[in-house]
């Protein structure tokens, strides 16, 4: 009964919740209603997208009104070109349709229109009063090439001057090079990409300090967690990937996650365009990588697209470790070198989409079906001289997905969209031989099987996403999106072929159910100033095994659920203080994530849930100062970041012997608190030269002043351990132009990255483990032909053989040379 | 401005890139003769102690050694040794030892060594360490491994077939026979076993190397051929050493018995019997000598969910002592203990009824305190084997009297540590309490009063404590 009233309970606070807002948002609507009429611009104005700078040049006199659309040689539109009447202050930016709109008095102009990246278009026309109409094609600047477009307003650059701390990667610079997409996440600074080994080997993302679940990712919008088999970012091909968007702490309402750290959003190719690219690299390690992107809007505008990767390594690059005498079973005193001899990865992924574009009914459909597969043997166990010569693990996974947007949905300027996903995973793990292993690759048999626990056990995995947004312009200084997104995860279990270590509860299903809408309100009374509020509400519902006697000696499981909620809010705010030149962006949010289905009910054999768990929660505060400024052919950028999060009701694994007999719970516990920096400077000449930095410093301190038991802990005010403090990169590259032909480009490319020694665990604990730092350095060449058709690259990568370790003990490849060559074409 | 910002970063980029840290160099704070294992918040580390007496503090970070992993650790053999044992659920991982030098100081005993098999209890034999295991691994009616074979249990009074795929067949009641199933070809397979017992031989005169042995236990007990058995405890023995056993029927898949998770049905007639085996190992042979049996008293293991805690020790003297908790409720034979002498292939006359003597008490668990002495863990609730085992007592088992811990212990704690230190007649057991540092309790085995001892602070528990000294 108290559950159910417990429940019923949040979802009077949820619509409760809503509701005010709503009250809000519809208040100050309502005033800036009065406002826009007060200032003249009539409710066409809707139209402009975003920033129109006119107003002041008009009043109540004879107005013409110049509109048009500006496209690209493909027939494109162009978004956010700017648009302006040479010799006055009338100007304002495309919308995403390419189009725009000014009003000016009567008389002759010259109508200019620019876009980095393209020739200027200069047109003299006539006003005469009324409506005039001109459709611009913008000419690709030969000169110009692709790195251009980062600086230009793209949506990369559209994305970056948002409110909200964020980063986003054009992936397309980087389609000439072997990077899968973690290894270009590693690019952005406050991100550290730690990866267990070689490829196919598990990675782990740590943003401005929090890792693991406290930070999540996106693909196109939707969840991707439980994709499972090839859908990692460590084993996702960079040529799939348009760009990356990067939400550090405060996370916008279109991302239904809980997430503390911030979330990860991963833009595939949708080329509205036809085009093809193919791919093929091979690498140290017989490592073999291919591609293959074929995209086609039909005239009748029935889309399709078509993706398939493939990565294929031995892994077999060689280690520095101890290694055991199978006579004795004793390990050597001293470290010696060995290949890696059962490290072979290989995954195969294929995705097909299907759909309509610009129809009556909607903007953009299209149905869409993934199939991907894995297979990797598993070499070591978390410590690298353990050796395995059998261990193995595959999976395969199937995802149906479906994508619907309507823009001016019943009305103008709503737009609507709702994607789903289905993600099916079967992942089997095989230990069965009844050996030991060297590192020499030398075997002897041991008396049971299983080189470390037996099993052939197979799990499945489901998770269903549904994502709903609702985009509503009111004016163009009112912004109104809602999102909802629901999201559904099962787990079975099939490993009984263990029947002596498992508990027969690990047959019961468990499930977590997440349901989080959010409603965000923009304001944006001019092209400098952007307001945002939005508020969230998290609901989530799981079910897991419970043992119902308590953690007595004889458990009884069932299946039991709970539910429960909470509500979020926050705001960002933006103000370019120099336009175009300097621009502070500040954002706060309070951020919850929510226990797992784990922490609530237990492992079911050593670990006993806590149902009372709360969520951890967490206070985000951003500060960015963004610097950007053009002197003639050269192009400086700076950002710096200051992050701030305050972090409470960790959720902590607590071993407690009395009770249970060593059977470990969760407990709300912790506080830390972390401040730091985030730094990036770029230096552009011309499309010859490029040079980018940057670097983080984070101080994540423990603000617990006592311990789980409730001592004075010596751990407070010292860096959490096992977590980069200090790390960075820089890239630097050169651009040869029409070196043997016209149209043919030669970039000669170098990258830096850094890592600065940490503590495994704490350092005022006395801890003596110390995960090495490391430099490694990376030198790329690539020759470019007919702007970009042709394409070949080598790649030196670690080129002084450092070692390199991201975990304790697990070591990752040492120098490595790769070729790629590729193919792109577009019309 | 700008160029000067980007020179800062590339400056600090350099610096960084210069700054390399000590490779965390190992210093020694103090000579003492105890070895202590911590756990700091995510990791555990090596301590060695002087002074465990009452107002004596040490702190975490004057520790000597961090650990990749967590240990079991096990102390013995001749020169003393610190065995850290690792093979939980999950992958292996080395183990290690440590002994102290002629210097006084504690340092490894050896390199890494690789624990081949899983282990639920262990102990020493001699100069080996010794684990062992029970009911690991599917074999043949031989003993043989059935690696990636297909694997035939009984289920709910079917069949099943786990095949080496990972699929499951199942086959009804009309073709399952008593011990195997015929096969729609007419072919005869015999059911899985699953009694084989391993063993790990860790011997300390040959660099820590380990061997592995197994017993199949099926038979073990004469009278009882269709009984297997579930391994608790090593008591050296001299010349052999000595395992408690529970002897129960071949465990059918999960969920279809009653009584624990972990073992197969007891027969109702072996409720009220304790056996022991007794083996020989010359470092090449496992051979099972003897199985050592009596009806005055149940089987002597202690019981929690699928654990086995061993309720089997060696006198000072030589004579083993083993005691049953008498945790099945059906059991109609009183908690006791008895004892095996020296050189003995029987158990003697020794016979003291705990139960009795403690008002109806019943146990969980029990280790040797030195002397006459055990310390022995009751459960809360007189005679009730489902409450919370808590209540510390110690046995003397000439004196047949058992005297409740009194003075600083603890009323309530969060852990302890898995086994007590006898040193100069003292038992000293490292106790968590909220709110208090952790601390090595001094037990007085005679008095069982207990005084607080030294502390360590910044420790979330003190997992291990042995004596080191020559």
């Amino acid at each position: 009964m108290q559950r159910i009233h417990r429940s019923r309970n949040n979802y009077i606070r949820k619509y409760l919740l809503l509701c005010i807002l709503l009250a809000c948002s519809a208040g100050v609507y309502a005033q800036s209603k009065i406002q826009v009429k007060g200032e003249i611009l009539d409710q066409n104005n809707k139209l402009v997208a975003f920033a129109t700078v006119a107003v002041a040049e008009v009043e109540n006199t004879s107005l013409s009104i110049l509109s048009g659309q500006v496209v690209d040689e493909n027939n494109s539109p162009l978004e956010y070109a700017t648009v302006f009447l040479k010799g006055t202050q009338i100007a304002c930016s495309t919308d995403k349709y390419g189009k725009f709109e000014l009003r000016a008095r009567e008389g002759s102009y010259t109508l200019c229109v620019t876009f980095i990246g393209f020739q200027p278009y200069e047109k003299a026309i006539t006003l005469n009063g009324g409506h005039k109409s001109v459709n611009v094609v913008l000419r690709t600047d030969n000169k110009q090439l692709q790195e251009v477009t980062a600086k230009g307003q793209s949506l990369v650059t559209q994305v970056n001057r948002t409110s909200y701390n964020v980063e986003a990667m054009d992936a397309t610079m980087l389609h000439n090079t072997t990077l899968d997409v973690a290894q270009a996440l590693d690019k952005i600074s406050g991100i550290n990409i730690r990866t267990t080994g070689g490829l196919g080997s598990d990675s782990d993302i740590s943003l401005n300090g929090f890792s693991g679940k406290h930070v999540k990712i996106f693909m196109d919008g939707v969840p991707m967690h439980g994709a499972g088999a090839s859908m990692d970012l460590a084993k996702l091909p960079i040529n799939m990937v348009e760009r990356i968007e990067v939400y550090k702490g405060v996370v916008p309402v279109e991302f239904g996650s809980d997430a503390l750290g911030g979330v990860i959003n991963i833009i595939t190719k949708q080329s509205k365009q036809t085009f093809l690219d193919a791919s093929y690299s091979y690498g140290s390690f017989n490592t073999h990588k291919s591609n293959l992107s074929f995209g086609h809007t039909f005239k009748n505008g029935l889309l399709l697209q078509v993706d398939a990767y493939q990565n294929y390594s031995d892994n077999n690059y060689d280690v520095l470790t101890k290694n055991l005498d199978l006579e004795t079973n004793v390990y050597s005193e001293e470290e010696n070198w060995y290949e890696r001899f059962h490290d072979t990865y290989h995954n195969e992924a294929l995705v097909g989409r299907l759909g309509v574009r610009n129809t009556k009914w909607a903007t953009r459909f299209f149905v869409e079906a993934t199939y991907s597969q894995e297979k990797k043997d598993i070499q070591n166990a978390n410590l690298q001289q353990v050796v395995f010569g059998g261990k193995e693990t595959k999976s395969n996974s199937i995802i149906p997905a479906l994508n619907y947007l309507k823009n001016d949905f019943f009305l103008k300027d709503l737009n609507v969209s709702v994607t789903a996903k289905l993600n099916q995973v079967e992942t089997q793990n095989i230990d069965t031989m009844a050996r030991r292993y060297n590192w020499d690759g030398d075997w002897a048999e041991k008396k049971t099987e299983g080189e470390s626990e037996y099993t052939i056990g197979k799990f499945s995995n489901q998770s269903a996403y549904t994502v709903a947004n609702l985009k509503y312009k009111v004016s163009s200084k009112h912004f109104f999106s809602v999102n909802n997104t629901f999201s559904n995860f099962t787990r079975r279990s099939q490993d009984d072929s263990n029947s002596n270590t498992t508990a027969e509860s690990q047959n019961i299903k468990r499930v977590n159910r997440k349901n989080i809408s959010g409603l965000s309100y923009r304001y944006q009374p001019s092209a400098r100033l952007n307001i945002t509020l939005f508020g969230k509400y998290y609901s989530v519902f799981v079910g897991g095994p419970q043992d119902i006697t308590g953690g007595s000696n004889d458990p009884v499981y069932e299946y039991q659920t709970r539910d429960f909620g909470a509500t979020g809010y926050g705001g960002a705010m933006s103000y370019e203080f120099i336009k175009d030149v300097f621009q502070v962006k500040t954002s706060y949010e309070i951020s919850y994530r929510l226990p797992s289905e784990r922490e609530l009910f237990g492992d079911e054999v050593l670990e006993t849930g806590d149902q009372s768990l709360r969520p951890e929660k967490s206070d985000n505060i951003n500060l960015n100062l963004v610097y950007n400024q053009q002197f003639g052919e050269h192009i400086v950028h700076a950002e710096a970041g200051l992050i701030y999060r305050n972090t409470h009701d960790y959720i902590r694994r607590v071993v407690s012997e009395a009770r249970y007999g060593g059977i470990a719970s969760y407990t709300n516990h912790g506080k830390v608190r972390t401040q730091g920096i985030d730094f990036e400077a770029g230096y552009d000449f011309r499309q010859t030269f490029h040079l980018n930095g940057n670097f983080t410093f984070l101080e994540i301190l423990n603000m617990e002043q006592y311990d789980v038991y409730g001592r004075e802990s010596i751990r407070y005010k010292d860096q959490m351990p096992n977590e980069p403090y200090l790390f960075g990169g820089l890239d630097a590259s050169y651009n040869f132009f029409d070196l043997l032909k016209k149209e043919d480009r030669l970039t000669l490319g170098y990258s830096l990255s850094f890592i600065h020694d940490f503590y495994r665990s704490w350092k005022s604990e006395g801890g003596k483990i110390i995960i090495p730092g490391n430099n490694t350095h990376d030198f790329t060449l690539n020759y470019s032909m007919k702007r970009g058709t042709y394409n070949i690259g080598f790649e030196a990568r670690n080129v002084f053989d450092a070692l390199v370790y991201d975990n304790f003990s697990l070591q990752k490849p040492g120098r490595n040379f790769s070729v790629k060559f590729r193919y792109y074409l577009h019309k | 401005m700008n160029s000067k910002l980007m020179a800062l970063a590339l400056l600090a980029t350099a610096l960084v890139a210069c700054n390399k840290d000590d490779n965390g160099s190992q210093n020694l704070p103090s000579n003492g003769d105890y070895f202590a294992v911590v756990s700091g918040e995510s990791a555990q580390y090596v301590m060695q102690l002087d002074d465990l007496s009452a107002n004596t503090s040490y702190v975490i970070s004057d520790n000597i050694d961090e650990m990749e992993t967590s240990y079991t650790w096990i102390f013995g053999g001749s020169p003393r040794t610190a065995i850290g044992l690792a093979y939980s659920q999950g992958d292996p991982a080395p183990g290690r030892g440590y002994i102290m030098d002629d210097n006084g100081d504690i340092v490894s005993a050896g390199s890494e060594f690789l624990l081949l098999n899983r282990f639920t209890s262990s102990g020493f034999y001699g100069n080996y360490g010794v684990t062992n295991a029970s009911r690991v691994t599917p074999i043949d009616e031989d003993g043989g491994d059935l690696s990636g074979d297909d694997l035939y249990y009984k289920y709910n009074g079917k069949v099943v077939c786990w095949n080496s795929e990972g699929g499951v067949n199942w086959f009804d009641n009309s073709t399952y026979k008593e011990d195997s199933i015929a096969l729609g070809d007419g072919t005869l397979v015999p059911l899985t076993r699953t009694d084989g017992v391993v063993y790990n031989f860790i011997d300390l005169d040959n660099r820590l190397a380990v061997a592995d042995e197994i017993f199949n236990s099926l038979g073990v007990a004469e009278n009882y051929p269709n009984c297997q058995a579930t391994l608790a405890g090593v008591a050296d023995f001299g010349e052999s050493f000595l395992c408690g056993m529970v002897l129960h029927y071949p465990r059918e898949l999960k969920g279809t018995v009653s009584g624990g998770q972990s073992i197969g049905q007891i027969p109702n007639d072996l409720l009220n019997s304790c056996f022991v085996a007794e083996f020989t190992y010359d470092g090449t042979t496992l051979t099972h000598v003897r199985t050592i049996g009596t009806d005055k008293m149940g089987y002597a293991s202690g019981r929690f969910r699928s654990r086995n805690y061993p309720l089997i020790y060696t006198h000072e003297d030589g004579d083993v002592y083993v005691f049953s908790g008498a945790y099945e409720a059906s059991s109609t034979v009183p908690a006791a203990c008895m004892r095996i002498p020296a050189n003995g292939t029987a158990f003697d006359s020794y016979y003291f009824d705990i139960q009795n003597a403690t008002n109806g008490g019943k146990f969980q668990r029990v280790w040797y305190a030195g002397g006459d002495k055990f310390l022995a863990l009751f459960y809360e609730v007189s005679g009730d084997t489902s409450s919370s085992a808590n209540r510390f007592a110690i046995i003397d088992v000439a004196a047949q009297t058992v005297t409740p811990v009194s003075g600083d212990f603890p009323k309530e704690y969060d852990s302890f540590a898995s086994e007590p230190m006898v040193s100069d007649g003292k038992c000293y057991l490292p106790i968590n309490v909220s709110t208090e540092q952790p601390a090595i309790y001094i037990i007085d085995t005679e008095t069982g009063v207990t005084t607080k001892g030294a502390e360590i602070t910044g420790a979330q528990s003190i997992n291990a404590l042995g004596f080191m000294g020559r």
